[in-house]
């Protein structure tokens, strides 16, 4: 069970972060738990170039975030399905409620790694 | 880069003040800002920021901090409608811009020894007025390329797991991961 200072400071992590960046954050612990799955080589080098493909964030917040685990993923499955299969390839609707305050609280909640990664972004923006 | 006269502000205001000439896309926008967003865009110069550049030429976002901006302009660019728009205003351009397009490829095909010279061929022969000289046909098909476990493909992602700090071997076995037959030496 999650304290409040600790909820507290949840809820400070994700402030201000731009939708795109919480999207990618979230994608990002989504490909590492692909990464634990069974998988053939495709899957698993696609996975990997899709991180590689996050590298503008920084190496090591990328390595900050967390594989998904099963409640984060099933949050994320529950959201996705809002977006009937093929309606629509941009996620819309899924898209801004993953990336509302309330999710992404819920998420980073689960992820204690994606509020390490966004410390080291903050980080890196103060610098 | 903004444009630094006034002209170039006052002809795209005009243009899309013109609704009546304006495509059926184009008008079924919500306001002129957002036809001002698509002009700048196709208009523009194609280079990093372009989405922003268009939001502040169409007036908005002047108040807003820059991920702000970033984010709306985002959201323009990705509204179905803008897609739509930014489409039709597009085949405009081109069609307006074929000429000298044209001169361009041409000066390529008279220069028998322009590595681009079969291309730019290739390129005006597609371009001569498709809508009334050629039948075109459209296949929708999807190739997607996958990749097998070779030994480069094996390398590569043991190189992108080591960039991220993660390791392969705690990682379960690649389904089509090729079999090495062979006897244990004890």
């Amino acid at each position: 069970m999650i304290t409040q200072p600790e909820a507290s400071a949840v809820l400070y992590a994700g402030a201000g972060i731009v939708s795109g960046h919480r999207m990618l954050l979230v994608s990002i612990a989504m490909a590492k738990h692909a990464l634990a799955l069974e998988g053939t080589a495709d899957q698993r080098l696609k996975t990997l170039l899709f991180l590689e493909g996050c590298s503008t964030l920084g190496m090591d917040v990328i390595a900050a975030v967390a594989p998904a685990s099963a409640e984060f993923m099933a949050i994320v499955s529950e959201v996705l399905q809002i977006d009937p299969p093929g309606a629509d390839k941009r996620l819309s609707k899924s898209y801004d409620v993953l990336t509302s305050d309330d999710v992404f609280t819920r998420l980073m909640q689960l992820n204690a790694g994606i509020v390490s990664a966004i410390a080291i972004r903050r980080a890196k923006w103060a610098a | 880069m903004m444009p630094k006269n006034t002209k170039a502000l006052e002809d795209a205001a005009r243009y899309v003040g013109d609704i009546g000439r304006l495509g059926p896309a184009m008008q079924a926008l919500p306001s002129d800002n957002w036809r001002l967003f698509v002009y700048h865009l196709v208009t523009g110069p194609q280079e990093k920021g372009k989405l922003v550049r268009a939001l502040l030429l169409a007036g908005f976002g002047h108040d807003s901090d820059a991920p702000t901006r970033a984010k709306l302009a985002w959201k323009i660019a990705h509204d179905d409608r803008t897609i739509s728009a930014v489409s039709e205003e597009t085949k405009k351009f081109i069609r307006v811009a074929a000429p000298e397009a044209a001169h361009a490829i041409l000066d390529i095909i008279r220069n028998p020894d322009h590595p681009q010279r079969a291309r730019a061929a290739d390129a005006v022969l597609a371009r001569v007025d498709p809508v009334q000289t050629l039948h075109r046909v459209d296949v929708a098909q999807t190739v997607e390329h996958r990749v097998s476990a070779t030994p480069d493909v094996l390398a590569r992602i043991e190189a992108l797991a080591q960039r991220f700090g993660l390791d392969t071997r705690a990682m379960p076995a690649l389904l089509d991961a090729p079999v090495i037959e062979g006897e244990v030496v004890k």
